[in-house]
Order: C-alpha cells, then structure tokens, then sequence
C-alpha cells in the first residue's frame, strides 16, 4: 500500500524534476526513491494492510511478496540501464514513464477488483509502449512500439470483453464475490465459461503464452536493450501475478473449465518457445524466446492452484528476474562494445573479462534450472507445487524443455570461451555494482530457497 | 564436524583461488589438498569398524518446507570413497603443477570445487541433497574440459554434458516420485527411502529410470559413447578426475540409491543390467586392443574397468559388493598414475600415437619401470592393488552365473593383452625416432609416481584395513535390501 503511494510520488517527482529543472539528478533520486521503498515494502510483510480504496487493492502477503520482487528487480534495472538515461533531454520523460509503468504493475500484483486489474494492464502496457518507441530515430523501434501497442490493445479487448461476461453473469467486479459466485454453482454458466475463456486468451497474450506469443520476438527485438529487459522482467512478472490472481482466487473452483486449455498452452509454450530458442543466432532474440517458455513454466502456478503454487511463483519470477537483468546487461555491454548482439559478438571474450564471464555463467545455468542456482529450485518449486494435485504429464514436457534449453543457454557460455579475444569490454561502476549484486542474489537464492516461502 | 570441514574446505580455498594470481597460487592448491587428505586419512584411521550407519554426522534442516535436510555423514563405503577422492587430489595438483596452463589459478579452483561437489556426493545422506551435489559435480569438470581441452572440446564437452544431465533429470525425477510416498511429513533422507515398502511394478519402473541415470555416468554400455571422447580430450587433470573419481559416482549411485530403494527391482531387471555391464567390458576391451592412440586406450581400458565394477554390483552377491568397493579404490589409484605415465609420454614426445613411439626403456628405466608396475595394477596382478577387487568381483560374478563371469575374466586376459600390447611397441623394442628426445623421470615427476606405486603395493600387499571397512557397510546394505524385499 504505502509502496503505491511511494511509487506514484516518485513517478509525480519525476514530473515536477521536467518542469522545475532538477531532472539531471531525477535518476539517482529514482534509486534512492526505490530502495526505500522496498524498504518500506519489507516492513509491511505480515502486517497486511486492509481492503483499500473501497476494495479496490489488497496487500496480502502474497502482493507484498510480488510487489518486492518487482520493485527488487527495478531498482537492478535501473542501476544497469544508465546508457538508457544518458539522453539528458528526455531523462525525466523515461524515467517518469518506467515509475508509472511500475505503478502499474504494483496494481496489477495487487488488486482485489477487476477493473483495478484493468486500469493497471493499461498504466503499465501504455508507458512500455511509449518505452518501446523510445529510440526515435530507430526504424525497428518505431515498429516494436506499434507492433506491440497494436496486439496490446487486440488482447486488452479481450480482456474487458472477458471481464464484461463474468460481470454479466456474477454483477460484479471484485474478484471475492465472484469466488462466492463460482462457488456456489455459477448459473449463467454460458457467460461464465465464455468469460473465462476470453480471459485466458488475454492474459495469455499478456505473458505471450504460444499460441498468442507472435508479438513477443519481434517486440523484444526492436525496442532499445534496456526496454526488453524491462519487458520481460517487470512486465511477466505482473502479468503472471495477476493472471494467478484472477483464476485461482475467482476462478479456482471452476478448474475444471480452464484446466484443460490452459495445460496445452503451457505445454505448448514450453516446447516451442526453447525450440525456437534454439535457432537464432542473435543473443537478444535467444532471451526473448527463452522468456516465452519461461512464460509456460510460470502457468504450472496457476495449474497447480493452490498455496504452494504462489509461494512458487514469487520465488521463480525473482530468481527468474535477477538473472534475465544480469543476462540483458552482459549482452547491452556487448552490444555497446561490438554494434550487435550476434553470437560472434560474444566470441571469446570471457578470456579478459572475468566478471562479464562469470554472469553470463551463472545467470545461463540459472535460467537453465542447473543446481545449486535459484533457478533450479524455482523449477523445483513449481513442479512440485503442480504435482500436489496433478499427473506427471506437464512435468515431464517441463523438465524435455528444460534439457533443450541447455542447449542455447550453453551456447552463450560456450561462445564467451571459443576462440582468443584481448578485448577489454568497458564496465562503469554501477553496471559491476549490478553484475556482482545479481551473481550474489542468484547464488544466495540457491542456498537459502526457504527465504521466501515465508520460511523467514 | 569432520565431514562438513572435508567437504566445506574445498570449497572456500577454491572460491579464494579464483582471485589470487601468481606462483603461491600452486602452493596454496597442494596445501589445501594435502589438509584434505590428512582429514581424510584421519577420518579413516577413526572410523569405528562395528558401527554400520554412517559416521561423523551432521544433518541441519535446511529447506524445511520440503523435508530436506543437509544430512551429511559417512559410512563404510562413503569412507572409501572419500579417502580415495582426499588422496587422489594432491596427485592431480602436482600433475596441474607440471603442466603449463593459462589461468592457471582458475584451473585448480576449479579443481577444488570439484573435490567439494564429489565429497558432497559421496557424503550426502539427504536424497536431494545427492541429487543436488550430483549435478553441482559436474559444472567444474564441463568448465575444466571446456576451457583447458583439446580441439574440439566444445562439442565434446557439450555432449557429455546434456546427455549426463538427461540422465540425471530422470533420477530427479525418480526421486521426486519416492520422495511423494514417504509417510507424511514427506521427507528426502535416505533411510526414510530404504524404508519405503514399494511395489514390485513401482520398483521396476523406478529402478529403470535410476539406472539411466548411473549408468550413463558410470557408462554402461550402450551410454558409453561420450566417455572416450570426453576422456582424450579433457586436459590431464580433467581426465584423472574424470576417470579416478567421478567415474566411481556412478558406482556409488548405484550401491547407495538403486540398490537399498528398489531391491526387487534389482532382482528383476539385475540380469540386464549385468549383462549390459559384461558386454561394455569386453567391448570397451575390444575397443581397446585396437587403439593408436595412447590417451585414448587407456580410457577405454578405465571403462572396461568400471564395467567391471558395475557388473559385480548388480550380481548383488556380498563379494560382487566388497569387490566393487575395493576396485574403485584400487582402479582410482591406478588410474590416475596410467594417466600420468602417459602425460610424461606427450610431454616429451609431443604425441600419442603408438606407432611413433619405440624403445624408451634404452632411453629412461627407471619411466620403464614405474610404467610397468602401474600397467601391472591395470591388470590385476596379485600383490597390486588392482587384484583383490578384481579377484572378488570375479568371485561374485560366477556366484551369479559361470558364464556371466567366464566373459568378464576374459576382459582380465583382453586388459592384459592390450595393455602389455601398448607397452612392448611403445616403451621395449627398437628406439624410435622420437623417443630420442626421451629423458629419464626428474624428481618432480618421481615424486608424484612413487608414492603412486608404494599405495599400489601396499594396497596389494595389506588390503585387510580397507576390506575391514567395507565389509560392514556391505553387510548393512544387505540387510536394507532384505528388509526391503520382504
């Protein structure tokens, strides 16, 4: 609760720094900004506060948990996307934009009625959109923000449609009373399962879940390095929240409708996304896909529906987040050093640039899901959280794609150590701050995994 | 306490290595090395034969939600294995000493992690926490075969790789499974598994998905095929890592997870798996005999041994079992001496293909003769280390089936023949042009055979220490698998 109401004074300061002319210092005011409030955020944990704003939010323990690892995750990118500020005249313009982005998605982590969870897809989706179409003079950043702006909007037409259903057949918005509704037998079930269908196709396209992932490589492609980081960051991690949220807090007892469906999404996602994976030869669009199978194991969560599935998902979108943040650096700094990120970019740099080297390791064998990272037991969570009620079969798709992603995640390794480079790559101090702070956190995640099943 | 100070000690020293440079770099490496051993040596010394369970225990709830605890302890087999893994790593340090390699000081970080991932395996009595070392073994050797290898090191290495992590992902999820039939709470610790009163269908399709899982790290023929690769590629310390110890965790697998669990699946499905075992080691003897390159043969000579090894497992007999154990121990110590004969070799010659080699021993008796007296442990003379171990896993094999074991001592005949093979053209004979440039052992060198060939002939000589704390452990996994049984 207070971490929206820092948020929002951040995101007004960060207009005020536009118009009063302090914006050369509106970046480190920003970090300041949140670091205190995950200060703040910690302190709010087992002291929930009540339904807000006439039971629009709610800060249980599980939004606080969210609401942490998204501001954890922004307060990382921030630090490693200074390039992305270097622009003196428009700093306050992105940075205005990314604190209401991550008001946003506070909301969406957050909120107790559906049209909160609307209003916050619409605060985040449009400041990314702008984000997207930051680099002006850019051709294919003008044509990730209108890709992603038009199957944005597409899919939040979806969504209200869906949310216009369920409101049709329960007569209301909050997520509680429509519980109480599907509980108690929905009548009206043609609304009720059109509905919920709809939903799952717009929250899909939100997490670029297969078959509604086509925005997702060309979006993550185009727009400046510092933005997709961000995107498949900030913007997953919400979206899954809230899509866990919704169907397994309103929806949970009519499983059996979305169950189905949802499974060979996930299913489907998992494959294809690391197949594809497989094939680029550019290390940027290798992330994107790897965040598209990342998008299927996180719907085990919402499969598994239950306790241990949120606890899961908390765990994994962090572990998952630090290391696509490290992972996005490294390949920025290779970007800034070589002009792009193709694989022969990468090549045998790992020789002079031991930090740069042991991200990329950590943070691939992280996102591969090898033990003892954070990775791995965020995986492990998942798979057994889904498994408490269900088959083996999911898991089994789950553990084929995580061995096929080994196979790119490697490659990036591998490619650091192929061939002889003396090339120095040029590292500020903040981006070694990141680099070390994400290995750490990575590692740290992997020893102590109890931390944030509330084992503290 | 002493389990965790041999397994957490690598683990700081190699961290802490990473970011020193310079000579003290190497010192500091055999230091800490040679601490390990004295703690494993004194870990052994004090080892109380009469106690079956394990020693030296520590268990610490660690992720409690999950029924893992960092369980650690040893017992007679666990012992073995960490005294073999204590005494076989200054070895390999003063190998990394003589060779030159760039960064070196991440090398024998490298190296010291790996002793912290192997004593964490050899040590684990937490299923997951097996699980978890299992798989944290096996990120040091891919980077010390990846950075330090040989020409096509990527793909070789990246094969061994995923198709050892396949395996492992299927014991993962084996374990996953066992875990969810654990009384409530549901708990990994190894004696809650041995406990478990499976069905003879679930022990069947569990214990497949076990053996996969070991015997593609053991190999097992027909998951071999990364071995040979994997082994003449890696540089020489990688190799004896490789071949002395982390082939031995596969073993291990088997007698600390496949065995206890799934005894009636192992009374099953044993006939396949050592016959499986018995192929490997006559083919990988084949495969052997018609090597030209040195490296290479004795790798293939290290899988026909540890097929051996797996063959006497599976005939479940209680001399298979104390054979198996005492092989690994004898081959790790064999092993890693057979490959630094032939390191010296490439060293000096540059090469190691057989035909190019000849008459050494006119140029270095006494490399001849520390060269012989290895070979000879390979083959399982009597008074070396090789031969008790082979001798009771012979035993155990024919207790299981005559035939079975007629085939496996033909790989004793076939190891000698390759092996007395290779010697005769490369080190008797006439003089060859290259091996002109052959000069004898310097101290270096003979400090680290000699000891080698002392532990060959003491092990030989006086196994009975070793056998007294083997024999216990095999006697307690016997009488898990009967519980289990009925």
């Amino acid at each position: 609760m207070k971490a929206l109401i820092l948020l929002s004074g951040l995101g007004f300061l960060g207009i005020l720094s536009e118009i009063l002319n302090f914006k050369k210092i509106i970046y480190k005011l920003t970090i300041v900004g949140l670091i205190l409030t995950l200060g703040i955020t910690f302190l709010e944990w087992d002291n929930p506060a009540p339904l807000q704003f006439s039971n629009m939010v709610n800060f249980d323990n599980l939004s606080i948990s969210f609401v942490a690892v998204l501001v954890l995750t922004a307060i990382l990118w921030f630090l490693s996307s200074a390039p992305l500020f270097d622009d003196s005249e428009h700093i306050a313009d992105k940075t205005t934009l990314i604190l209401f982005a991550l008001v946003g998605a506070v909301c969406m982590v957050s909120y107790h009625n559906v049209t909160m969870l609307f209003i916050g897809i619409e605060i985040l989706s449009i400041c990314m959109y702008v984000m997207a179409g930051s680099k002006k003079g850019d051709l294919s950043s003008n044509e990730s923000s209108m890709k992603y702006f038009l199957m944005g909007a597409f899919a939040t037409g979806f969504l209200l449609m869906g949310i216009a259903f369920i409101y049709g057949a329960t007569a209301s918005f909050d997520i509680v009373e429509i519980k109480m509704y599907m509980e108690n037998g929905p009548e009206n079930v043609e609304l009720v399962y059109t509905g919920i269908t709809l939903l799952v196709i717009g929250l899909s396209f939100k997490i670029s879940a297969v078959p509604f992932h086509f925005w997702a490589p060309d979006v993550y492609d185009g727009a400046p390095i510092q933005v997709t980081s961000l995107m498949s960051t900030i913007v997953k991690t919400a979206a899954i929240a809230a899509f866990y949220k919704l169907f397994t807090v309103s929806f949970g007892s009519q499983s059996a409708t979305w169950e189905c469906t949802l499974s060979y999404i996930a299913g489907i996602t998992v494959i294809l996304g690391n197949l594809i994976a497989v094939f680029q030869s550019s290390a940027k669009r290798m992330l994107a896909y790897s965040g598209i199978s990342h998008a299927g194991y996180l719907l085990l969560a919402i499969l598994a529906n239950n306790a241990s599935g949120g606890n899961a998902l908390v765990y994994y979108t962090l572990a998952y987040s630090i290391a696509t943040i490290a992972a996005f650096t490294v390949i920025t700094l290779v970007l800034q050093a070589k002009g792009d990120t193709n694989f022969s970019s990468f090549e045998g740099l790992g020789k002079k640039n031991p930090l740069l080297a042991l991200a990329t390791i950590i943070s691939m064998l992280s996102l591969a899901g090898i033990p003892p990272f954070a990775g791995f037991f965020g995986k492990y969570y998942l798979f057994t959280s889904y498994l408490e009620n269900h088959g083996i079969g999911l898991v089994v798709v789950a553990l084929i794609g995580s061995a096929i992603s080994i196979y790119y995640y490697f490659r990036l390794i591998v490619t650091l150590f192929k061939g002889e480079s003396d090339e120095v790559i040029p590292m500020s101090g903040t981006v070694k701050l990141v680099l070390i702070l994400c290995i750490l956190l990575t590692v740290a995640l992997g020893i102590f995994p109890d931390v944030m099943s509330g084992g503290w | 306490m002493i389990t965790t100070t041999l397994l957490f000690f690598p683990l700081v020293i190699g961290i802490l290595l990473f970011f020193l440079k310079g000579e003290n770099v190497k010192k500091i490496a055999l230091g800490a090395s040679l601490v390990e051993l004295v703690l494993g040596v004194t870990a052994f010394v004090q080892f109380d034969k009469k106690q079956v369970l394990a020693q030296y225990v520590t268990n610490i709830p660690w992720i409690k939600g999950m029924g893992i605890n960092f369980h650690i302890g040893m017992d007679g087999i666990s012992l073995v294995l960490v005294l073999l893994t204590t005494l076989l790593l200054p070895f390999i340090i003063m190998v990394a000493n003589r060779n030159t390699y760039k960064n070196s000081s991440s090398l024998y970080g490298l190296i010291l992690l790996m002793q912290f991932g192997l004593i964490g395996v050899f040590t684990a009595q937490d299923a997951f926490l097996f699980y978890i070392f299992w798989e944290v073994a096996l990120i040091p050797i891919y980077f010390i075969a990846l950075l330090w290898g040989g020409a096509d090191r990527i793909r070789i290495t990246f094969k061994f790789f995923i198709y050892t992590l396949a395996g492992s992902l299927l014991m993962l999820a084996a374990l996953i499974y066992l875990y969810l039939q654990t009384p409530l709470p549901h708990n990994f610790s190894l004696q809650a598994l041995y406990d478990l009163q499976l069905s003879e269908g679930t022990q069947n399709w569990v214990f497949w998905m076990l053996f996969f899982a070991f015997a593609i790290k053991m190999p097992i023929f027909p998951f071999h095929s990364w071995l040979a690769d994997t082994y003449t590629d890696a540089p020489t310390p990688g190799t004896m890592l490789l071949s002395g110890v982390m082939s031995k965790m596969g073993v291990y697998g088997a007698l600390k997870i496949l065995l206890p669990i799934v005894p009636l699946g192992v009374n099953e499905n044993g006939p396949y798996a050592i016959t499986l075992a018995v192929i490997g080691v006559i083919y990988a003897s084949l495969l052997a005999l018609f090597q030209k390159d040195y490296k290479r043969l004795i790798a293939y000579s290290s899988a026909a041994h540890v097929g051996l090894i797996a063959a006497g497992v599976f005939s479940m007999t209680h001399n298979g079992l104390v054979g198996a154990v005492a092989q690994m121990f004898a081959h790790g110590i064999s092993a890693v001496g057979l490959f630094y004969v032939v390191d010296i070799l490439v060293n000096r010659t540059n090469t190691r293909q057989l035909n190019e080699l000849g008459g050494i021993r006119t140029v270095a008796p006494v490399y001849a003769t520390s060269f012989m007296i290895i070979m000879m442990a390979s083959i399982a003379l009597p008074l070396t280390s090789g031969f008790i171990g082979e001798f009771l896993l012979l035993v155990g094999i024919y207790e299981y089936n005559y035939w079975l074991a007629g085939f496996a001592g033909l790989s004793t005949v076939l190891g000698a023949v390759y092996m007395l093979k290779s010697y005769q053209v490369s080190i008797l004979g006439d003089k060859s042009a290259i091996s002109d440039k052959f000069f004898d052992l310097v101290w270096q060198e003979k400090v680290i055979l000699f000891p080698v060939i002392i532990l060959i002939f003491v092990v030989g000589v006086y196994p009975k220490p070793l056998l007294d704390v083997i024999t216990p452990a095999v006697k307690n996994l016997y009488t898990i698998m009967e519980i289990t049984i009925k």
